[in-house]
């Protein structure tokens, strides 16, 4: 299976081999740095997670695959990825030069707040607000 | 879908179409109905562009634009204005907005928004302000059904949501910091609410350091350049207890608690307004309660962490497009830990000095 970036909802940048990863739909978002980084790179390049995991190879195989397995199952719990088959790699798959370190997700949730601040308005069938309460 | 048309824009069938040519055409003739008793115009600079504002009524545009005073450009300007917006409510005028005739498109978490072209839009903010925006036609319309009953923060940053529309498509976005000047340029101050970003801003103001804002400011990351949107300044209460000399000047003594402490600085400091300044750093702020401060560089991600997620969660409608203005502002500035001092002469004297000399 392969898998590509839940947008629009969510979106992502590396910068320096960290990524940083926003949902902006629940109001979370998420940093990655050296393996975590390397491995959402791959994944959203369209890289199934066996592929993904033969580039670990330095590491145990059966480690490898099981904690890319965790990530995956992590980065869909957090709807930061969702399944699509359909993915291809423009570009193979390079060895990873850095040392194995089974990747983490850091989330952060201290911004979720600001998206249920406001008390929008409902609006009627003719388009005029009323507040949400009523 | 008919794929001419870009993401997000709602695809009209002829007689919608020209209903909403119908309804924009009506808003002309609202606003000339609301400013018919009196009608105020004054010319800004907002984001490096002019615009001509006006208001009907005597009470709500002239409290409603105070925040942005400072950004008035001459009135005998003689270039055309990259927009003209009208701003009326109706408990003062009188005067309705005209009968919306289209379904909201899309419920966004501040704002409903429906686009219907690439040039027309409208927008109904959990306020209850409405934001129409005619691009074809640099016109835009800013009504509510009474604008004296919008929250405090809408007074200290008026038109954030008419900002963030109009700015789209431009490489410019408007984002969640403070920022200060010296001659030898100007830096962004960033972090979460409770990170010492306002004390840090407003205490360089203070300390003789031109004044570009302490919540929002414009950047243009092509330009790596900082424009300013807002005079005003929030401060806690706690954080007020620093700058004592100011209480006088708080806005709404009655509602700090709620809304923060709201100062206009352009009258205390109008020597110190600036419009605009090159980006020269980002700095974001921890508080240490060390006397001393100190500046540490770290990484351009630091500080797209610090910028990023509260700019775009505080953002109507952001996307990707508005992500990367973001990331390529942060990649082209130096990003540096300020380790905020209690002493805020050294503190001030840090900031200045790095501006001065890097």
């Amino acid at each position: 299976m392969t898998y590509c970036i839940n947008s629009p909802a969510v979106i992502a940048d590396i910068l320096d081999g960290e990524a940083i990863i926003i949902n902006l739909k629940s109001g979370r978002y998420y940093s990655m740095d050296g393996c975590g980084a390397w491995v959402w790179s791959a994944l959203i390049a369209g890289h199934d997670p066996e592929a993904i995991a033969a580039q670990l190879a330095a590491a145990d195989a059966a480690t490898v695959r099981r904690d890319l397995a965790a990530f995956v199952a992590q980065l869909s719990a957090e709807e930061l990825i969702r399944e699509d088959g359909t993915a291809s790699p423009a570009a193979p798959l390079p060895e990873y030069a850095g040392t194995y370190a089974a990747p983490t997700l850091n989330v952060f949730t201290d911004m979720e707040s600001m998206l249920l601040l406001d008390p929008i308005h409902k609006v009627d069938d003719a388009g005029w607000p009323h507040p949400a309460a009523e | 879908m008919d794929s001419s048309h870009p993401a997000g824009v709602r695809v009209t069938t002829g007689s919608e179409a020209s209903a909403i040519t119908t309804y924009f055409a009506a808003l002309g003739a609202a606003f000339d109905r609301a400013s018919a008793q009196h009608q105020q115009t004054a010319l800004f600079s907002v984001g490096g562009q002019r615009w001509l504002v006006r208001h009907a009524g005597r009470q709500w545009g002239t409290r409603y634009l105070r925040a942005i005073t400072h950004l008035r450009l001459p009135a005998s300007d003689p270039i055309e204005p990259d927009l003209t917006i009208d701003i009326w409510d109706q408990a003062e005028t009188g005067q309705p907005l005209p009968r919306p005739v289209w379904d909201w498109g899309r419920r966004l978490p501040h704002s409903y928004h429906s686009e219907f072209s690439a040039d027309r839009c409208a927008a109904l903010v959990y306020t209850g302000l409405y934001v129409l925006v005619d691009r074809a036609a640099r016109h835009a319309w800013v009504w509510h059904p009474d604008g004296m009953s919008l929250p405090q923060w809408d007074f200290a940053a008026p038109l954030r949501d008419l900002i963030e529309l109009w700015f789209k498509p431009s490489a410019l976005i408007r984002v969640h910091a403070g920022a200060v000047a010296t001659d030898g340029g100007g830096c962004l101050i960033v972090g979460a609410s409770g990170s010492g970003k306002s004390t840090t801003t407003i205490a360089c103001l203070r300390a003789g350091l031109r004044y570009l804002g302490d919540d929002y400011v414009l950047i243009d990351p092509e330009q790596q350049r900082i424009y300013s949107l807002y005079n005003s300044g929030k401060l806690t209460p706690d954080t007020l207890t620093h700058f004592p000399e100011f209480a006088p000047h708080v806005s709404n003594h009655d509602s700090i608690a709620e809304f923060k402490a709201i100062l206009y600085f352009d009258t205390l400091f109008p020597d110190q307004m600036v419009v605009s300044a090159p980006l020269k750093a980002i700095f974001i702020p921890t508080v240490t309660h060390q006397p001393e401060t100190q500046i540490a560089p770290v990484s351009a991600m630091t500080a797209l962490q610090a910028l990023a997620p509260s700019t775009l969660f505080q953002a109507s409608d952001p996307s990707a497009a508005d992500f990367g203005k973001i990331s390529r502002m942060v990649r082209g500035a130096g990003a540096h830990r300020l380790l905020a001092g209690t002493d805020f002469d050294h503190l001030t004297a840090q900031v200045k000095e790095h501006l001065r000399h890097g």
